[in-house]
């Protein structure tokens, strides 16, 4: 039953790249896709969020990415990521190297153990990467930070992302990270540029304005809107008042699009979806800090659906 | 089109406004008219040709079941050799008797090894070691049995394996006695137990074969319906589809088959694909329904399953001190996920087994629909085993439906009391009587494959709390054999926003019914587990059980 087709191939290096989402694993998968140190190498990708391999950098002739649906094995049956790095590994031409991004929340000691027990892969090395300005609350998570600790503890290199640029932050850092992993290379991956300087995260970021805390004082609007309207013009006008509006969404029909889109607006970002059913009506609702600049926005949104 | 006419000794119709009749009348694959013999005879003077069907005049015509929560896999895994400790029906109608000791074990694997050509592995499912308490299962049990070919036997929770030395030896795992998840004897080597992943890839890799990708396959869905057929049911769901190119296409295939038996509901898996591309399938295959196939359902996972300890459980965590289980996705991930789809409009259906899981997801969804009101959205959590009173008020405050893993009571139910949760705990394992009390939405499930597919077999556990060894857990949350009839009837329907379809037979609904030997109205609800399916009718056809 031994694969004898592969006795005497070199074991294929694999990497395993870890690290809990948003914290810039795919920037970084990209960033290696790009820079052509691992040509014909296979990709398999498992999260749950915003994957966005830049397409236009993979050569399909030689890399390959294959998307991991990795839930629960007691639900999903088959496809986990054991059976699907076996049906890989019966690829021809055999891939020269083997990148794994792991689930946020899966510990990568033992996806890193398949090398160790496979003749045919060996273990390059586990990355991290991490957002060093979440690291101080995710480490005390009472949901996440048992597996966040796991993942820094068992990496050999960490990329730190995000750094704040504050002695005092940076000391506490070093302090949390020299208990949990003192031995593993630490890097500090470069801000994009124009970013904004991170700061350190606080409890309560996600935190929306709810009943049960000063529903009060949040204002909210309903416009509806008559004809299409332009997208562009309406990205540009939210984020013009992203100081007052901080939510908004609405099912919109735009310009030359016949089906309608889902519009959502958090944290200064626009984000545009298909919508799985049609509405009935166009309509925004905005939510936001109550004041002139607030109806403002509201007048200036509405003019856009005007007949 | 002519009109048929079906008796039976006594319909239950499942709708409150006319519990029971003895006549159905069907036109066109929808119910024309539900009565007696005399209403029914009156509608002959406005459509002429009326044909009398009088097979079931004996026995009793129930709605057809509604199965909220089992996956096709179902169909897919009689491929290979059955090795579970209870009796099961296979999707021809066999039925395989349950593994209960170490010689049974071995008969059956020598038996199969007779059938299948020389060297040609042996792969099982089903067994759960949990049962088998101090008899131990090992590589030299099974050597004892087959030696000269491997045998993998894939556990029942699919997080395990047991293989014999040939097995072992084809992994190449004898060698790596220091691999986490490759268990080890007295004498330090390998025992035959396999866990994690990396062992298990070993074995996947040894076989060249992969085990469970037949999902997508006409095929095992057809084997899927008979399989659901058999039990009574005429709506399943599939409630983690990959909705992959392939498989929406058989499934439309498949659901436009002339017989059919049944209607099939597929939620997709937004696991492993980006939100936005899974916003945007879900969007597209909407207008690919049909009478026995309907899109848009999303399916999230939270966290694990019970026996393998790995759901997420509110302090004190697992009974016998095990430490807390594991996220499929973290909260923040979680949030993205349901918050997204929740805004685009899809109904979403949430595995929450543990009381952390439940309570985390509800935040989520409270929060969505504090941000982005959507009335009647009927979101679901599902399993729920061990919800809380506290959590269940917030369920019905946020109109969240509950769908629960009531098979558990009777299956697991033991090694709950005694292992996974302790006494109190089990005395609300998934409360059904609760739910009601909340006036929150019921459905109760089976999730074959991990257990048997059959609504009556559900109903019985709902309605006796007995578990396998025979002791009641959680008397207080037993209900009666109505409500667990309309919970795996119309109350399912509802979960699936297909209420006003099926799940009842009222006029102008499908005419899809269930047909019974005995009335489980009457029957004492211990013998609701003996009631034989007669047949189902989908859209007025009659498939025979």
């Amino acid at each position: 039953m031994q694969p004898e087709l592969n006795e005497g191939c070199e074991p294929i290096p694999m990497t395993v790249l870890s690290g809990f989402l948003g914290a810039g694993k795919t920037t970084y998968l990209n960033q290696l896709i790009h820079s052509r140190r691992i040509p014909n190498a296979l990709i398999m990708v498992n999260d749950f969020g915003d994957i966005n391999i830049d397409s236009e950098l993979i050569d399909y002739q030689n890399d390959r990415i294959i998307n991991l649906t990795n839930g629960c094995v007691c639900c999903t049956l088959g496809g986990s990521l054991a059976e699907q790095l076996a049906e890989a590994l019966r690829f021809t031409p055999r891939p020269s190297a083997i990148v794994i991004e792991a689930s946020g929340v899966a510990n990568p000691a033992r996806i890193a153990d398949i090398a160790r027990v496979s003749h045919e892969l060996f273990l390059k090395e586990v990355i991290c990467v991490v957002d060093a300005s979440q690291a101080l609350v995710n480490a005390k998570h009472p949901q996440i930070g048992e597996i966040w600790r796991e993942q820094i503890a068992v990496a050999d290199r960490l990329l730190l992302n995000r750094l704040v640029d504050e002695a005092e932050f940076v000391k506490s850092l070093d302090t949390l990270l020299n208990s949990l992993n003192p031995s593993a290379a630490r890097l500090e991956l470069p801000l994009p540029n124009g970013a904004p300087a991170p700061t350190p995260a606080s409890q309560s970021t996600h935190t929306a304005p709810t009943s049960t805390k000063n529903s009060h004082s949040w204002a909210s609007a309903t416009l509806t809107l008559l004809c299409a309207i332009d997208a562009e013009r309406l990205t540009s006008l939210l984020k013009n008042y992203a100081d007052v509006v901080i939510r908004a969404k609405g099912f919109l029909v735009c310009g030359d699009q016949s089906r309608p889109k889902l519009l959502q607006f958090s944290g200064g970002q626009v984000r545009w979806l298909p919508s799985v059913k049609p509405p009935a009506q166009a309509q925004l609702v905005l939510i936001g800090i109550p004041g002139k600049r607030f109806d403002e926005a509201c007048s200036a949104i509405r003019s856009l659906g005007d007949l | 089109m002519t009109t048929t006419v079906f008796s039976a000794s006594k319909v239950i119709t499942m709708n409150p406004s006319l519990p029971e009749a003895t006549h159905i009348a069907v036109k066109d694959g929808r119910i024309l008219a539900v009565g007696n013999a005399q209403t029914i005879s009156e509608l002959a003077g406005n459509l002429g040709t009326i044909r009398h069907d009088d097979r079931f005049a004996n026995h009793i015509i129930m709605p057809g079941m509604v199965e909220g929560h089992c996956h096709a896999h179902e169909g897919a895994l009689w491929k290979y050799l059955y090795l579970g400790f209870y009796d099961r029906r296979d999707p021809e109608g066999m039925v395989w008797a349950g593994i209960q000791n170490t010689s049974s074990l071995q008969e059956r694997l020598k038996k199969a090894a007779q059938t299948l050509p020389a060297g040609e592995p042996i792969i099982a499912w089903g067994f759960d070691p949990i049962f088998f308490h101090d008899e131990i299962i090992d590589r030299h049990t099974l050597d004892a049995a087959v030696g000269d070919r491997p045998v993998v036997i894939v556990h029942l929770s699919f997080h395990a394996m047991t293989i014999n030395s040939a097995a072992i030896e084809g992994a190449g795992l004898g060698a790596h006695t220091n691999i986490e998840g490759v268990m080890l004897d007295e004498s330090g080597q390998p025992s035959g137990s396999i866990k994690e992943m990396a062992a298990m890839h070993a074995v996947h890799a040894s076989l060249g074969v992969n085990l469970f990708d037949m999902v997508s396959k006409p095929e095992t869905l057809r084997r899927f319906g008979q399989a659901a057929s058999l039990a009574g049911v005429t709506t399943a769901t599939d409630l983690f589809n990959p909705l992959t190119d392939e498989g929406i296409q058989s499934l439309q295939t498949v659901t436009q088959e002339e017989n059919f038996p049944i209607r099939l509901v597929p939620a997709m898996s937004t696991l492993g694909r980006p939100i936005e591309e899974g916003v945007e399938r879900l969007a597209s295959v909407g207008n690919l329904n049909n009478d026995r196939l309907y899109f848009g359902l999303a399916k999230v996972m939270s966290d694990g399953s019970m026996p393998a300890f790995t759901c997420r459980l509110k302090w004190p965590y697992y009974h016998n001190g095990t430490g807390n289980g594991a996220w499929n996705a973290s909260p923040e991930e979680l949030r993205r996920i349901v918050h997204a789809y929740h805004q685009a409009g899809a109904h979403l259906q949430i595995h929450t087994n543990g009381d952390e899981a439940v309570e985390v997801m509800l935040d989520i969804l409270q929060e969505a629909l504090e941000m982005w009101p959507r009335f009647d959205h009927r979101h679901t959590l599902h399993h729920c085993q061990i919800t809380n009173q506290a959590q269940m008020r917030r369920a019905k405050a946020l109109g969240v439906c509950m769908n629960l893993l009531t098979n558990h009571i009777y299956f697991w139910g033991d090694e709950h009391a005694e292992t996974l949760l302790g006494w109190e705990r089990s005395q609300r394992l998934n409360p059904a009587a609760s739910v009601l009390r909340h006036g929150i939405p019921l459905a109760i499930h089976s999730d074959a494959p991990v257990t048997p597919l059959g609504p009556l077999f559900t109903a019985y556990v709902a309605c006796t709390r007995k578990t396998a060894s025979g002791k009641v857990l959680g008397p207080y949350e037993r209900i009666s054999v109505e409500q667990a009839l309309e919970a795996i009837t119309i109350g399912a329907a509802y979960t699936l926003r297909l209420d006003h379809l099926i799940g009842s037979l009222e006029i102008g609904k499908f005419a899809d019914m269930a047909v019974l030997d005995q009335d489980p109205l009457s029957a004492d609800p211990e013998d609701l587990r003996d009631i034989k399916v007669i047949a189902t009718v989908l859209g007025g056809r009659v498939h025979a059980a």
